[in-house]
């Protein structure tokens, strides 16, 4: 009855546990693209107002950054800083290939986060101020989509995990 | 006469050519693409110390200018005459330069490309063209790279040596100097190598060195990347890079104290009334001019009017007979006598 009663525990316990994370996935992506809106918004800054060259700009704005988006731009200004002959698309492209895995986002949001790296660098101030307004919007509506995603699926994910474990419980009992 | 090309070991020429020239060109290699990185380490120790340009063109070969004499180079960086051997630039390939040039952020730089050149790491200059954008009938920016004009910059620390004992007086004491010299002669290298002498102190000489205030308009002189002079202009040497030599020159004397102004290329009307201000000062001059020789340069509107007026004590005279840098005459101005050389006196 013991042993029982400690397995149906265990089911319970992870079912459950397997749900939150689920849902923390949610939340996760929501909270990386809103520090991705603020990494932007604190580059845009130093590119605008101070004519920071951009390994500096990268490295001075990185400090100030959240785990764990600050490791793509960690990455990226370590890779400017080498002067291996890579533009800064291409840097860019290669720092969000490496850290992809660390990052809860989805394809879509890959995307547009790489697309940043497209004109970065490369034209005049007019440009990219161009560039980040575009990037910017698009991460909000990103934005909008995923905490759609959250509110509807945090719960259910949550409550469905849980649901399958007393499922399993009553079947195996 | 003699020219500092021969007495140049002051410099670390040597230790870095057995290195195979890497490190003194390294700003070059991280200013191109890596393709064009591998043929230009390619090249030997030997070319790459007579190189003055690396010529990139998009659709045009891969193009060297060193000692008067120009070759292409081939993908596997040698150098070759066959035009059907060499690399053909593509226009990435000069796009993607200027990237790397500016540390990807062309943004920063838009004021100097404005002027058509920009100054990289290790003071060498990289002349740009391109399509260039207008609006007011001035020039805005320049886009789609066609063409860079990589120049290298070479200081030959020394080369002003011999010509030391001429310019100074005393322990504190510089005589008012003009360099007259054709284009491609080194009167920038010389001026430079001059003013670091000055600002350091000449201990031969039991010189001990003075303030020096440098207009570098055109950014030659220090080569001052991102405000920071590449070349040695000396402990004493302040810097006023890319600033109108007019202005430039009452700015220094405002602010700076100098005892010595340098600038190059004298020779806009209001670099005169900028001059005598200086000289009013107290400041002393040490100036460049496009020139043959002195009677050319007497011909001259506005530096030809300071001549006759005496206000500078020395004049030297380059040429490039015997390479660049032959110095033909040093001239006491004061007596109208050459101190040294053979080419008659100022008549």
């Amino acid at each position: 009855m013991m042993i029982k009663l400690i397995g149906c525990l265990i089911i319970m316990a992870c079912s459950t546990s397997g749900g939150y994370l689920l849902a923390a996935g949610y939340t996760r992506r929501v909270r990386e693209l809103r520090i991705f809106q603020h990494a932007l918004q604190a580059l845009e800054s130093e590119i605008l107002f101070t004519s920071t060259p951009l390994p500096q700009a990268v490295s001075r704005m990185t400090r100030r950054l959240e785990r764990p988006v600050n490791r793509v731009f960690d990455l990226f200004g370590h890779i400017l800083e080498q002067r291996d002959g890579h533009t800064a698309d291409e840097a860019w492209n290669m720092a969000i290939d490496r850290t992809r895995d660390l990052l809860c986002l989805d394809y879509e949001d890959i995307d547009i986060v790489r697309g940043f790296g497209k004109n970065l660098g490369s034209t005049d101030k007019e440009n990219q101020e161009k560039t980040f307004r575009l990037v910017k919007y698009q991460l909000e509506e990103q934005l909008k989509k995923a905490e759609e995603m959250r509110r509807k699926n945090e719960k259910l994910c949550k409550n469905l995990g849980f649901l399958l474990g007393a499922a399993l419980v009553i079947l195996l009992v | 006469m003699y020219t500092y090309e021969k007495q140049r070991p002051v410099m670390d020429d040597r230790s870095v050519a057995q290195s195979g020239g890497k490190e003194r060109y390294r700003a070059i290699f991280d200013a191109v693409p890596v393709n064009i990185r591998k043929m230009i380490g390619g090249l030997t120790p030997k070319e790459m110390d007579d190189i003055e340009e690396f010529r990139l063109k998009a659709g045009a070969p891969f193009i060297v200018y060193g000692r008067n004499q120009s070759a292409f180079v081939t993908r596997d960086g040698k150098t070759t005459l066959d035009r059907a051997k060499a690399y053909t630039v593509t226009p990435e390939d000069t796009e993607k330069a200027l990237q790397l040039m500016c540390d990807c952020s062309v943004y920063s730089i838009m004021d100097e490309l404005r002027e058509g050149y920009i100054t990289i790491r290790g003071g060498h200059r990289v002349g740009v063209v391109g399509k260039v954008v207008t609006e007011g009938g001035r020039v805005k920016t320049i886009k789609e790279i066609s063409g860079l004009n990589i120049r290298v910059s070479r200081q030959v620390i020394g080369c002003g040596s011999s010509l030391m004992p001429h310019i100074v007086r005393g322990r504190e004491g510089v005589y008012n100097t003009l360099i007259i010299s054709p284009p491609q002669c080194g009167k920038t290298t010389l001026l430079r190598d001059i003013i670091r002498q000055l600002s350091d102190g000449v201990p031969a000489l039991g010189f001990f060195g003075v303030k020096v205030g440098v207009v570098d308009e055109r950014s030659e002189l220090a080569g001052c990347y991102r405000g920071i002079p590449q070349n040695r202009v000396g402990i004493r040497t302040d810097v006023l890079d890319s600033c109108p030599k007019a202005q430039g020159i009452m700015m220094l004397i405002r602010a700076m104290s100098p005892a010595v102004i340098a600038t190059d290329e004298l020779g806009r009307e209001e670099d005169l009334a900028a001059v005598r201000e200086a000289l009013n000062a107290g400041v002393n001059i040490v100036t460049t001019v496009h020139g043959w020789n002195m009677e050319d340069v007497l011909r001259k509107p506005v530096i030809g009017k300071l001549l006759c007026t005496g206000v500078f004590e020395r004049a030297v005279v380059l040429s490039r007979r015997r390479g660049p840098g032959t110095v033909e005459q040093v001239i006491d101005m004061d007596n109208k006598q050459t101190i040294r050389g053979n080419w008659g006196s100022l008549a």
